[in-house]
């Protein structure tokens, strides 16, 4: 019983990832609209959930936003898909205790690696038409740095509201004893 | 570690490869369609919450220009008050015309109300909010090409690609939105519009020759097929019409608030 309604949990809250995501944030005024919701989820999941039912939950996530959005089919679940590996890459080998700073690192580098690579393949698609290299515009980096600002500080928020709840997370800053 | 990771989740790519495969060759659409369909209300009302939000924090962000604002719109409004009342004359010589000539009306268009879903939105601040999602697709009859409009009957857009339930409309101040138009001064020059970084709206293709005065009206030319004439796109803001180039380079300010979309109106031929 437990099993089934947390993952009915699961499925409520990647359907509402992409709704809040594609009609909610994308819609606010440009420096409120870079919050990447649906990676911040995938982030969380990858700290409390094993490898498997995070690649299925992130893949379903991927095939939502594809279904809902008007660019080529499968960009967004593929770039899910790789970078659930890497990041589970870098958790298994670099950030490997479950600390703030191993939250942000890992968030800063996946945000990184998911925008790359999808905006990669949002060019190749649109391979005639973009006038310009997407790494070449200037708009495109700002961008980057205020949705890794948004990430990173939403990232921290939830670290933080969780190590006042749980014990399993080590403690925000360090006490020295 | 990696490859071996692959080959332990090998099945799921497969899955993932079917579900994409699937996609392409249409097996999938009654799905998509029983999803899009369903997720359409939820996506109304998150978009409805997030674009009065924009509009009160555009509100608040515009506070300081308003007394400008209100002394500049007072002006227009005695401009257009004569230009209106020139207007009515007019319409009532036109009346007897057609009644001369047994015309009939030949400006019924048919609409197709839309409601707006969602906002595209992409890192690149300079392709912020340029294209919206509308809940209206080829089910509807809507077809690539079609020009969308607001309320008032402004030109907003233009279809761009559609799915069975939904459309994607590029918005005019979109680069990869064009559109033939025709200014309304002495020679009724037409020209293409695009899109200015997101911001503007500019006509190329207009030769020196051409006489184009400041706040003259831009309308759709008629010269695409699925785009009737006569559609206000916008006013004339700047001229640039450097003596060496070729072409004059023309600036026009949309008539349209792109940020307080929440229904439209499809144009179909």
């Amino acid at each position: 019983m437990k099993k089934y309604f947390a993952t009915f949990l699961y499925i409520i809250l990647i359907i509402a990832a992409v709704v809040l995501q594609q009609a909610g944030l994308n819609s606010l005024p440009y420096w409120f609209s870079r919050l990447n919701l649906s990676l911040l989820l995938v982030i969380v999941f990858l700290f409390f959930l094993d490898f498997k039912k995070v690649l299925i939950l992130s893949l379903g996530l991927g095939l939502l936003l594809d279904i809902f959005s008007f660019q080529f089919f499968g960009a967004y679940t593929m770039t899910f898909f790789v970078t659930v590996f890497l990041a589970d890459l870098l958790l298994t080998n670099w950030f490997t205790n479950r600390s703030t700073y191993s939250f942000l690192a890992l968030t800063f580098f996946t945000t990184l690696f998911y925008n790359f690579f999808l905006y990669f393949l949002l060019y190749l698609s649109n391979f005639l038409t973009d006038k310009a290299f997407f790494l070449f515009s200037g708009t495109f980096w700002l961008g980057l740095g205020l949705e890794l600002l948004w990430n990173l500080g939403a990232v921290f928020l939830i670290f933080w509201t969780m190590s006042l709840t749980s014990h399993r997370l080590k403690p925000i800053f360090l006490e020295r004893r | 570690m990696l490859m071996g990771k692959l080959k332990r989740h090998f099945k799921l790519i497969v899955v993932v490869g079917l579900l994409i495969f699937l996609h392409y060759t249409r097996i999938l659409a009654p799905v998509e369609r029983l999803l899009v369909k369903a997720g359409q209300p939820l996506y109304n009302k998150f978009y409805e919450w997030s674009s009065s939000s924009r509009a009160k924090y555009d509100a608040r962000v515009n506070k300081l220009d308003k007394d400008a604002r209100i002394s500049d719109l007072e002006r227009q409004l005695s401009e257009l008050t004569v230009a209106n009342a020139k207007l009515q004359e007019l319409e009532g010589e036109n009346q007897k015309l057609r009644e001369y000539l047994n015309f009939f009306d030949t400006q019924k268009l048919n609409y197709l109300l839309a409601r707006v879903t969602a906002q595209e939105n992409f890192l690149d601040a300079a392709k912020y909010g340029q294209n919206i999602v509308i809940n209206r697709g080829q089910k509807d009859g809507v077809v690539p090409g079609l020009a969308v409009i607001n309320s008032s009957g402004v030109v907003v857009g233009k279809v761009l690609a559609v799915a069975d339930n939904s459309s994607r409309v590029c918005l005019l101040t979109n680069n990869t939105c064009k559109l033939a138009v025709s200014i309304l001064n002495q020679n009724r020059t037409i020209g293409v519009t695009e899109g200015d970084l997101g911001l503007t709206v500019k006509i190329n293709f207009v030769g020196q020759t051409e006489k184009i005065n400041p706040e003259e009206i831009v309308v759709t030319s008629g010269l695409e097929t699925s785009i009737p004439a006569g559609l206000v796109v916008g006013r004339v803001s700047q001229i640039d019409n450097n003596q060496n180039d070729v072409w004059q380079n023309i600036n026009v300010e949309p008539l349209v608030n792109f940020d307080n979309l929440g229904v439209v109106s499809v144009v179909l031929p």
